[in-house]
């Protein structure tokens, strides 16, 4: 019995894959929102920024569950290791929560900027929650890439900008089917959907063309997640992306729906994503 | 400084399973849970199989995985060349677990942090060997200093046929195999 029987490891569970779905959908939030500001678009901008801020602290709740020394968690933020996705990823989601507390503050009024700042103070939020976007959406595809020495179907670097294209239509998805207000601009649905198929689809390329490690890996996934697998992928990723390629090639024949369909599907293929990499990855 | 290592010759291993016993005991491992495990591999057919052991431990690498991933710096490689936990820091996130190719770590079930074999860094600091390679009857483990060409390691490196398991992980581990027979399949 080799070590990893013998002690049963078990290694990480679903909170870690709803951690991952979540912040996805947090990174995904500020991005859409920051984004949202900078085009004018005020009133999707305060939603966007303003759900981030529960789904954060949900998220939270679901990587402190798995934790198995939860009251040594301050830790965290007295260390940052560059090499650590983890540690990285921690302080961007948190600076995510206090740049969003703060953006809400003073949209709401509650912080009063200068008057001769009225205005960009704004700008530089929404701009610094983009770039904190970046890091959050794509951290937890860091996270994989850095432990590929021993889990082989996690070794390409293509996960943590897949994750990015990825949360962003998750996040577009979600304020697109669940947003009274303002809609979300329906090129940022299309655009980040072909952007996640295309990346995933050099990924599965890699799994194929890799080493018999890396094949090995994609065997035993394909084995016990293959239908989900496929779903993830066609459903999740394909189908998106050829309507969203349709949508932006076809003005004129935009059929009312499209969109919320593409929302509806990307949010499938992002969870099934995260949860099927995480599930099948952790063998060797 | 040191840069200490192991190896075990498979041709004098016998599998008492001592090496395991006397880890367990010297560094209090909880029940269920092992630092170090020893199994049989099969290889070939009648009249003629093939047995040989393999140990599986950590194999505090060079270039070690569970360090660079570790967001609260639990995980170190110390002065000597060991990849050391510090316990307090450590908040149980499993990336260690999840990064290192020889599955050596797994949390301490008493105190919720992640464990793994130290090479007996207590003993070696008074001049002892790790409690496996003391106990070890045949001999089989060795145990010394890389940098020290008088070492015993070092002869046994140089007098033997030396293998290292996963070498194609890139982690560069200082625990080696000595006259290995099989190959293991990995797939």
């Amino acid at each position: 019995m080799d070590l990893a029987a013998a002690n049963d490891i078990g290694l990480w569970h679903w909170p870690v894959g709803l951690h991952f779905v979540l912040s996805a959908m947090v990174g995904g939030l500020i991005g859409l929102g920051g984004l949202a500001h900078l085009l004018k678009k005020e009133s999707l901008a305060h939603a966007a920024i303003f759900t981030s801020i529960p789904v954060l602290g949900l998220d939270l709740l679901a990587l402190w569950l798995d934790l198995t020394s939860r009251w040594s968690v301050f830790w965290l933020f007295l260390n940052f290791r560059v090499t650590s996705a983890i540690s990285w990823g921690s302080w961007s989601l948190l600076l995510s929560g206090v740049v969003a507390v703060i953006y809400i503050a003073v949209f709401i009024g509650f912080i009063r900027p200068p008057k001769q700042l009225e205005g960009k103070v704004e700008n530089w939020l929404a701009s610094a929650l983009i770039f904190l976007s970046l890091a959050v959406t794509s951290y937890t595809g860091a996270m994989f890439s850095t432990s590929s020495a021993a889990r082989p179907l996690w070794s390409s670097m293509i996960l943590a900008p897949m994750f990015f294209a990825s949360a962003l239509a998750m996040a577009g998805g979600f304020m697109e089917l669940f947003n009274a207000g303002e809609k979300v601009p329906s090129w940022v649905l299309a655009i980040s959907t072909i952007a996640a198929a295309v990346m995933l689809g050099l990924y599965i390329g890699e799994l194929y063309a890799g080493t018999y490690l890396v094949r090995g890996a994609l065997s035993n996934l394909l084995s016990n997640f293959g239908l989900i697998w496929w779903l993830t992928v066609g459903l999740g990723f394909g189908v998106p992306a050829l309507m969203g390629t349709w949508w932006l090639l076809s003005e004129r024949r935009r059929i009312w729906g499209t969109t919320k369909i593409i929302a509806l599907l990307s949010l499938f293929g992002g969870v099934g994503i995260r949860f099927v990499l995480l599930m099948a990855g952790q063998g060797h | 400084m040191a840069r200490y290592a192991m190896a075990v010759d498979l041709e004098k291993c016998v599998g008492c399973g001592a090496c395991v016993v006397a880890c367990k005991a010297e560094n209090e491992v909880p029940e269920g849970k092992f630092r170090l495990v020893t199994y049989e591999i099969e290889q070939g057919h009648f009249p003629d199989p093939k047995i040989e052991l393999r140990h599986e431990q950590c194999r505090h690498c060079d270039n070690a995985p569970c360090v660079a991933v570790c967001p609260t710096r639990a995980s170190y490689v110390d002065d000597n060349g060991l990849v050391r936990l510090d316990y307090t820091k450590c908040i149980g996130c499993k990336a260690c677990m999840v990064a290192c190719p020889y599955d050596a770590r797994f949390i301490n079930p008493d105190g919720g942090y992640a464990d793994k074999c130290t090479y007996c860094f207590h003993r070696v600091e008074r001049g002892e060997k790790p409690a496996c390679v003391k106990t070890c009857p045949t001999g089989a483990r060795i145990f010394g200093d890389l940098d020290d060409p008088r070492s015993d390691i070092n002869k046994a490196l140089s007098d033997n046929r030396v293998s290292i398991p996963k070498k194609e992980a890139g982690t560069e581990p200082k625990f080696f195999y000595l006259n290995e027979e099989l190959t293991e399949v990995t797939h």
